[in-house]
């Protein structure tokens, strides 16, 4: 994997095989992080999770909420008038 | 929740049909209401306005029973008829207004993973900023469904939740970054959104702790 983009950035934007190339001088990984914007893009991902994690919660939260009584009301209703239809 | 009537009645067989089917469809009701009241919640944010919008979704939804297909999503279809109502019956000028504001100002891209820890009030605070539209796509694909389904409860096409639900994330990520500081004064509103937090919570300490 990170062989295979270095090359596929050779045939698109010499420029980017520089960039890429003085990465790996430094860090085996450079090629993977230049497409990830790494580790900047890391944590984005672990933000990203992280909000849809709480959105979660939030919507659990309310769901294991008791149902008001004006649900059951309601629900009272439409059993009423179904029974009324029949009758 | 008692049923036996249907089952022991003299009716016709076709009204008998009719009976089970309205019976089954009110149990999917009622089973689909916790789910339809935390989407409320999202949409408008206020609590009592939320509910009132989650039993006009019922209503409507038992008035219109005889155009419900039976096998399909009983959710999915209880989604588009609340969206349906909110959107209808909420002026959209409000939050169209605390939505410019809240973007007025631009900032950096997080760059620590301990920003990674969210505050969950702060969370709650920014996303009653977003956009209807925004709102719905995060909650959607975050509770269960998938990017098709939402788009087809948004009546949009997938791409479009896809780059709401990113650009939303991104906008959540601005605000509730350096511990919320973006975020605007607390409205009534946003505190209806962190209440349903801290009622969970203090239901539920034996749970997995809130990060």
């Amino acid at each position: 994997m990170n062989q295979k983009h270095p090359k596929r950035a050779a045939k698109l934007k010499p420029e980017q095989v520089v960039t890429s190339l003085e990465g790996n001088k430094q860090k085996p990984a450079a090629a993977t992080e230049l497409r990830d914007q790494s580790p900047k893009s890391r944590a984005q991902r672990a933000h990203q999770k992280a909000i849809t994690q709480g959105l979660r919660t939030f919507f659990d939260a309310v769901a294991s909420e008791p149902v008001p009584d004006e649900f059951i009301q309601l629900l009272k209703k439409m059993d009423e008038g179904k029974k009324d239809a029949d009758a | 929740m008692t049923h036996s009537q249907e089952r022991t009645s003299g009716h016709t067989a076709a009204r008998s049909t009719a009976d089970a089917d309205a019976t089954s469809f009110r149990d999917g009701l009622v089973e689909i209401i916790p789910a339809l009241r935390a989407f409320a919640r999202s949409l408008c944010g206020h609590r009592d306005m939320a509910d009132d919008l989650a039993q006009e979704a019922l209503a409507k939804a038992w008035q219109a029973r005889d155009r419900f297909q039976p096998g399909t999503n009983l959710k999915a279809w209880l989604f588009v008829i609340l969206r349906n109502e909110f959107y209808s019956n909420h002026r959209r000028a409000k939050t169209a207004a605390d939505y410019t504001a809240a973007y007025a100002h631009n900032g950096e891209g997080v760059e620590a993973e301990q920003h990674a820890k969210l505050d969950l009030t702060d969370l709650m605070r920014a996303f009653n900023l977003l956009a209807p539209e925004q709102k719905e796509a995060l909650m959607l694909t975050a509770s269960e469904f998938s990017y098709e389904e939402a788009a087809a409860i948004c009546g949009c096409a997938v791409g479009t939740i896809k780059s709401r639900v990113s650009r939303a994330r991104k906008q959540l990520q601005l605000l509730v970054e350096g511990g919320g500081a973006k975020l605007p004064e607390r409205t009534d509103q946003a505190n209806d959104l962190v209440d349903a937090l801290f009622t969970k919570i203090a239901r539920s300490d034996t749970e997995k702790p809130l990060r």
